[in-house]
């Protein structure tokens, strides 16, 4: 996992991801079926108790399967 | 002056329910209420209502509530092993506070039954048919014009008060034919339109039909004063426990119904209900004629139990006896009621056999002369 | 990290447009459901569609199951029903109110194990209700125990070796079944497990919704959903063990396909006391 130098990253490519952190329960789905890898599990726990689901790349495509798998629908796909 | 009609006890039945609105019955074909069905199936379309034949039991149970749930007025008919079928769906029908009617026509002993008189199914209708705490508002009628009247009455109480209501007749009256006459009166007087049934409307608010600990019921429902004097020690108040006092509150609210013969000079008042008090009262006109001093107390409402009338009725009494069709079920709820007060005998005959006039005569008169009353 | 640490990671969605929004009722809570539960897709895609279809009246009722807690987000009038009982209070409902949409939402415990009868009987009635089937293998809301849905070899709390078909019988894939009925409008299959899958699968209720809206006759949506706490496995393994049970029992398609208009007609019909040519028998008397 590529560490963090600067937050909030701003995409290359023309999709962009927002996870919401109090929600997400790692399930760990969307990491699994992102296809561009952009997203990954984070190793800090949210107020919950649960890893939550982090992007970690720029080069999200906006292909939303991460938001279509979701089963705390926590992401919104911008593009 | 409306005309006189002579009918089966379960047509008379269907009929006054169709009078009263209700637009669907819920019931499989068992003697005794099956003709109730048949009459149904026929008729049901003239009064606007559904002609539809639910499949089996258990789903009329769960058509009971959903029916009821939105706003339609509807009844089941059935006997004593069709309400053990639908049992665990009245349970939750109660706790949802819905609305309906239930026919009950009995016969003796368990399982498929004797196809004979029988009254063994008091304890399962008043006391509890299921599982948490809830009672049935059970209404008993002895005469075929009885069971118009009820019908009426009962779809009005439920209604009013959101219970279920129990018309529970017996095998005699299931299989008899008497005149009747239908009353002219309105079936909705004095009821509010039921703004908390679902129509689907989603130009409004969502409403939401569910009940007790399960469905967190809001009621207002005082339960304060319980356990005030512990203070913060006392266990906290929750959904459920509004929900049962709820449900008991109203019970307490029914109007207690009965029917008192001779009991104002009375010195042994004879109990008894259903089919069995109608062989019971000639007995006792036929001994007041001779000179005793018999009453006769029935319940109509056999839930809520009449306890204060049934105090008033015995008040110059020196003896009760109670007749059933079974091994002595009203007789708990009369001792409850006299609470030791006055000495209690009982003469029954369970698991499907009528006693004869000849049978209550004696035990009347054994019980008038102080003597001991075989059980 | 704090919450709002862990939030600030994210993407910068300066002069970017939404193409995917979190439905409404899930911004301000959480799904109620374990996670990686296959049941916060299948609510997802039917919330967008009660959204989408905008029906003037609607009445949901909802299964005492996992599936329940799906009733605090609906929009629409709602009533809780027993154990495989929601078939039958939805058809009640339907009756009282022929022009709503009237959906059930019931488990494959609800349905395959306590309702069975209840629900054949609606198909063959052609009750234009639409019965959403969340199928999982396991009645969770108790535990995680099998179902008549789950396959062979299902490793469950009440099957720790297996199921097994020797003493529990095999599947019964009731959405085959029901769509063998002249009575049935639409059937259809999806999973949930796969983002191409899930959205297949809401177009599907998407369908479904509209066949029950413009009442064409019975109508089933099987929705075949992970549960890997009911399975003991991550989320992750769950969608890999969800292949090999789409593969091997319940393949995901259209298995009965409706068009805008296509209705289910009742045959008309001759008494049968009038068929029978110089019929001697007495008829049943009237009352």
């Amino acid at each position: 996992m590529p560490v963090l130098e600067k937050t909030p990253i701003v995409p290359k490519k023309p999709g962009a991801v927002v996870i919401d952190v109090d929600k997400c329960k790692g399930c760990e789905l969307c990491v699994y079926y992102c296809p561009q890898d952009t997203l990954a599990m984070s190793k800090y726990v949210n107020k919950r108790g649960n890893p939550v689901a982090i992007v970690v790349r720029d080069n999200c495509t906006a292909c939303m399967e991460c938001a279509r798998v979701c089963p705390d629908i926590c992401i919104a796909v911008y593009r | 002056m409306p005309e006189k009609l002579f009918m089966r006890a379960t047509h008379a039945l269907t009929e006054a329910a169709l009078r009263s609105g209700c637009k669907f019955y819920l019931g499989y074909p068992i003697t005794p209420i099956t003709e109730a069905g048949e009459y149904w199936s026929e008729h049901a379309e003239e009064h606007g209502a559904s002609p539809f034949m639910v499949e089996s039991e258990l789903e009329a149970g769960a058509m009971l509530l959903g029916t009821s749930a939105s706003g339609a007025r509807t009844m089941f008919g059935g006997n004593g092993a069709s309400m053990s079928l639908i049992a665990e769906s009245l349970s939750t029908m109660a706790g949802m506070e819905l609305p309906m009617v239930l026919a009950d026509f009995p016969r003796g002993d368990g399982g498929a039954g004797s196809l004979t008189m029988g009254q063994g199914d008091y304890f399962q209708v008043t006391k509890a048919i299921a599982q948490g705490d809830f009672h049935l508002v059970t209404l008993s009628p002895h005469t075929v014009q009885e069971c118009v009247d009820l019908t009426f009455d009962a779809f009005w109480l439920a209604d009013k008060f959101r219970v279920p209501v129990v018309i529970m007749g017996d095998w005699i009256l299931g299989m008899s034919m008497e005149a009747v006459a239908f009353p002219d009166r309105d079936p909705f007087e004095g009821l509010e339109p039921k703004t908390w049934a679902l129509d689907g409307d989603m130009s409004r608010p969502k409403r939401h039909v569910t009940g007790g600990s399960t469905g967190g019921m809001v009621t207002s429902v005082n339960v304060g004063d319980v356990g005030k004097e512990t203070g913060d020690k006392r266990a906290p108040v929750g959904p459920g426990e509004r929900s049962v006092r709820w449900r008991y509150d109203k019970y307490s609210r029914i109007p207690r119904r009965w029917d008192a013969l001779f009991c104002d000079d009375a010195e042994v008042v004879v109990a008894s209900w259903g089919s069995l008090a109608r062989i019971v009262k000639t007995v006792v006109y036929k001994l007041r004629r001779e000179g005793l001093k018999v009453g006769h107390f029935r319940p109509i409402t056999l839930y809520p139990y009449p306890y204060e009338a049934l105090g008033e009725a015995t008040k110059k009494a020196r003896e009760v006896l109670v007749l059933e069709c079974n091994t002595g079920m009203m007789l708990e709820d009369v001792k409850l009621g006299l609470n030791g007060r006055l000495p209690v005998e009982f003469y029954g005959r369970p698991g499907g056999v009528c006693p004869t006039m000849a049978e209550i005569e004696y035990e009347i008169r054994q019980a008038y002369q102080k003597k001991k009353v075989a059980a | 990290m704090s919450n709002e640490a862990l939030a600030e990671i994210k993407h910068d969605v300066a002069g970017r447009k939404a193409v995917f929004e979190r439905t409404v009722p899930f911004v301000q809570r959480a799904t109620p459901w374990c996670m990686g539960c296959g049941y916060g897709a299948l609510a997802r895609a039917v919330i967008e569609e009660i959204e989408a279809l905008k029906p003037k009246k609607m009445i949901a009722t909802i299964d005492t199951a996992c599936l329940e807690f799906i009733e605090a987000h609906l929009p629409c009038d709602n009533v809780h029903a027993g154990h495989g009982r929601a078939v039958s209070v939805a058809r009640a409902v339907k009756k009282v109110h022929p022009d709503a949409l009237v959906v059930a939402f019931q488990g494959d415990g609800g349905m395959l194990n306590e309702g069975l009868n209840e629900v054949m009987h609606a198909a063959a009635a052609g009750e234009s209700i639409c019965v959403i089937m969340g199928n999982n293998g396991v009645l969770g809301d108790t535990g995680g125990q099998f179902t008549v849905a789950a396959e062979p070899g299902l490793v469950t709390s009440s099957s720790p070796l297996g199921k097994n078909p020797k003493h529990q019988g095999m599947p019964i894939k009731i959405a085959d079944i029901l769509a063998t009925f002249p009575t049935a409008a639409y059937v259809a299959r999806g999973s949930t497990h796969d983002p191409a899958y899930a959205y297949r699968l809401q177009k599907m209720i998407r369908k479904a919704f509209q066949a029950a809206n413009e009442n064409a006759g019975f109508v089933l949506v099987d929705a075949v959903t992970t549960c890997p706490t009911g399975w003991g496995m991550t989320s992750v393994e769950a969608v890999r063990y969800a292949e090999h049970r789409i593969e091997g029992y319940y393949p995901v398609g259209v298995l009965k396909d409706w068009e805008h208009g296509e209705k289910v007609e009742m045959p008309s019909f001759i008494s049968s006391t009038q068929r029978v040519e110089g019929m001697k028998t007495v008829p049943q008397p009237t009352h």
